[in-house]
């Protein structure tokens, strides 16, 4: 009996000893497996020895290349950098980035992609990172022409404290792209005010543009989120406030310009001029519906002239995409879409030393420098990209080497147009028009009051109000609730405290840093 | 009679036309999902439906299957799905088993402690700081280990042991096995349908190994097979719409097809759907029937 008693708690001991063992035994072999976090802050003061930089950043490329391929080598070489570059992919960085903000497990140099993410508004009011303003002068690249607006305007407080990555602003953005062959089979203009716009829609649905004597044409491929351009030219802006004369700024998504916007489409919408499923496509279906050859415009930015144009081709031949160059309203007001001169931001944390700081900035000096800039595109000369009277033709290695697909290219971006309307590929007469039209579209200034603002409050309420307005826009459109519902629905949001509480942050915020 | 049987067979025709209809609603998802990935896709933008290809294509697969890391990707996948699903089975069963047994000392403060992490998830935050802090990042082990098991399957498993009476076990003891004895020759060969069932629950959840990837792995080479096709499949029309103004960033890269999504689905989903045939067997088998004389 009394053995019996003993013999549990025993046995107990030696099944919990050896759950331990093999536990212990699990660790231990998972801490040799993982690799220790990367510890890169020897300090890179030696000039002759390579400063070790750990940099996080995006990749759009299918394939990311590491430290073995050619194109980093040399750029280590000129830059005198050993590089050790963490990859993020860009359709899930956001959720990543957050973890790592929160986290504080910071890089040495950090990409963060909008400056509007609430966690960097705080870290930057924390003073996490370092203040680069005392040190920018001394680096001739980063004071480039082309790169003194974006350095203006992120600016916090008056102090550069990220540095930018540049992007164009004209070339990108949801803007009309319009089927130019059937423009020409209709022997009509191209179209220069929205009056003009929606005639072209209606031809292209009445007068059998592709000529197959079928009415199977879909005069424009759009949803209701390719359409918010719409609301734009109505209330000649960009974004979703409107500079006031007395330097406050008001929502559009209640404005009476809107009301017009929204009952223009809808005007669209019952003449048959957009998808039957519009309201309920998602933008692949909007993007599929035009590579079908059967649509006559979707939205899309200029580089699609060739990357959607060339699927169009595939199955028309004789298809040609073109952008439009801009839109004017019923004022004579033109609208044509732009943004901010960078997108994403580069972070240095303070943990990192100042001699090092330096070094980094040399590095980003080099990538802003004609011959760096172009190297992280194209390549090297003779090796990746031969010149051709005057035109860099890329060789097979090109593609080895992966040299301008979304790895090395997007770290630091090229200073040039082409970012936003060139194209792997895109033949000489579209490059070429996509050049005259982005420089028709630069004549065209429409104010952006808004776009580096950042409102808590904003973050906070408005998706849920402009969730609001958008389904009541949509349900207008396609007929199933009257127009009064949309006024009454508007009078209710111009009466919230929300949105009162939203404007008046998002005002003062413009005023901080606009108005001095 | 006569009458009766004309009823029944009534009932059973239109009982059978109605389970066909079903059957074919639930089966028809999965044939236009394999249906469209063999099929072009200028035959896709210009038919509304196809139910049947003109030309067959293995482009799609091709264009996946041609991606230098998609070795490594479903090798990791499936060095998750059974090194990892046999760790869990372990874990999770050891675990249920003593918490099972009455003679456990402190079994209740050890269910609260489980149930404790049951009802509260302590975020992502701590889980990557933890991790990163034992070194795990850019190892396989990060997705593994974290996700070993839950209070849930423990509390499903142990459901099940509790239906093993004691008194089996007393036999074996006084045959003269020890406790892991017991546990390694009586309770698991007996719990193999459980085993089998909680083993294809683990398993498909490594096989879908997709979040903690994203937040765990750099490096490109670790990737597991759902976040390698994930990226070969973003859209590049969607990235980057946090930019202010709604002003879309847009890269040089085509927009990928459906027809290639498509094919994706297929390859992520049937090497785990082959699991299943091979299992089926043992859920049927009536495991304690005979064992004991209560």
């Amino acid at each position: 009996m009394e053995k019996m008693d003993a013999r549990p708690s025993k046995s107990f001991l030696k099944m919990s000893g050896v759950l331990l063992l093999a536990s212990s035994l699990l660790l231990s072999a998972c801490g040799s497996r993982g690799g220790s976090p990367s510890s890169g802050s020897e300090s890179g003061t030696d000039s002759s020895e390579p400063t070790s930089i750990t940099i996080q950043t995006l990749n759009y490329a299918t394939e990311f290349i590491d430290n073995t391929n050619p194109l980093w080598k040399e750029l280590e070489k000129r830059t005198n950098t050993k590089l050790n570059i963490t990859w993020l992919s860009p359709s899930t960085a956001e959720e990543k980035i957050n973890v790592m903000l929160a986290s504080g497990d910071l890089p040495e140099v950090t990409f963060v992609e909008t400056m509007q993410n609430p966690q960097l508004q705080k870290m930057l009011k924390q003073g996490v990172f370092w203040d680069l303003t005392p040190f920018l002068k001394d680096y001739p690249n980063l004071n480039r022409e082309e790169l003194k607006e974006m350095w203006e305007i992120t600016k916090v407080d008056g102090k550069n404290i990220v540095i930018p990555r540049y992007y164009p602003s004209y070339g990108g953005g949801v803007f009309p792209m319009i089927r130019k062959d059937w423009l020409d089979a209709l022997q009509l203009e191209t179209p220069k005010t929205l009056d003009e716009f929606h005639n072209v829609l209606k031809a292209f649905k009445e007068q059998d543009p592709n000529g197959n004597g079928q009415a199977d044409e879909i005069p424009y491929a759009a949803n209701p989120s390719a359409l918010a351009y719409i609301y734009n030219i109505f209330n000649e802006t960009q974004g979703a406030w409107k500079l006031q004369p007395d330097n406050t700024l008001s929502p559009i998504i209640t404005s009476d310009a809107s009301r017009e916007a929204m009952l223009w489409i809808k005007q669209a919408y019952d003449e048959g001029l957009f998808p039957k499923d519009f309201a309920i496509m998602k933008f692949s279906q909007v993007m599929d519906t035009m590579r079908s050859a059967k649509a006559g415009v979707g939205g899309m930015s200029m580089n699609h002239a060739w990357v959607t144009g060339k699927a169009v081709k595939d199955v028309d031949p004789k298809a040609d995409l073109m952008p439009l160059a801009y839109l004017e309203n019923a004022n004579g007001v033109k609208y044509t879409p732009s943004g901010s001169p960078y997108y994403g931001v580069y972070l240095i944390p303070k943990k990192v030393p100042e001699a090092k700081v330096k070094k980094i900035l040399e590095f980003f000096d080099y990538g802003y420098s004609q011959e760096g800039n172009e190297m992280l595109t194209y390549g090297i000369e003779g090796v990746h990209y031969n010149l051709e009277n005057g035109k860099k033709v890329a060789t097979p290695q090109a593609v080895t080497d992966k040299t301008g697909d979304g790895n090395l290219n997007n770290m630091i971006h090229l200073v040039s147009d082409d970012m936003a309307i060139n194209a792997v590929g895109m033949p000489d007469e579209v490059y070429e028009r996509n050049v005259e039209i982005v420089t028709e579209r630069k004549t065209v200034k429409v104010p952006n009051p808004s776009g580096e603002l950042y409102s808590e409050a904003y973050n906070k309420y408005y998706p849920e109000i402009s969730k609001k307005v958008e389904d009541m826009r949509v349900m207008v459109i396609t007929g199933k609730e009257p127009v009064e519902s949309y006024d009454k629905l508007i009078e209710t949001i111009k009466s919230d405290p929300k949105m009162k509480e939203i404007t008046e942050e998002i005002s003062k915020a413009y005023q901080d840093k606009f108005v001095k | 009679m006569h009458q009766k049987g004309w009823k029944t067979g009534l009932f059973g025709f239109v009982n059978n036309g109605l389970l066909l209809i079903i059957g074919l609603a639930t089966i028809f998802p999965i044939y236009y999902t394999v249906i469209l990935s063999f099929t072009d896709p200028v035959e896709y933008y210009q038919r509304s439906l196809i139910l049947w290809p003109r030309d067959w294509t293995l482009d799609a697969y091709k264009h996946l299957l041609s991606n230098g890391l998609f070795v490594t990707s479903i090798s990791i996948s499936v060095f998750l799905a059974t090194v990892g699903t046999m760790l869990s089975l372990l874990v999770t069963g050891g675990m249920a088993y003593a918490v099972s047994r009455k003679r456990l000392r402190f079994r209740k403060a050890i269910m609260i402690m489980v149930l404790i992490t049951f009802l509260f998830t302590p975020g992502l935050v701590p889980l990557y700081l933890v991790v990163r802090n034992v070194g795990l990042i850019d190892s396989v082990w990060s997705l593994i280990l974290p996700s070993l098991t839950s209070a849930w399957y423990v509390l499903l498993m142990k459901g099940f042991f509790d239906s093993i009476p004691d008194s089996l076990e007393e036999a074996a003891m006084i045959d003269g096995s020890n406790d892991i004895g017991v546990f390694w020759r009586i309770i698991l060969p007996l719990s193999l349908p459980a085993l089998v069932a909680f083993g294809l629950f683990f398993a498909v959840g490594y096989w879908n190994t997709y979040f903690n990837a994203l937040m765990f792995i750099n490096d490109q080479k670790m990737w597991p097979l759902q976040v390698l096709l994930q990226n070969m499949l973003v859209d590049p029309t969607t990235m980057g719409s946090g930019s202010g103004g709604g002003f879309a960033f847009q890269v040089n890269r085509p927009v990928p097809t459906e027809t290639l999504k498509m094919a994706a689905v297929v390859i992520a989903t049937v090497p785990i759907m082959l699991v299943y045939p091979f299992l089926q067997k043992h859920f049927a088998k009536g495991a304690m029937v005979g064992s004991v004389k209560e």
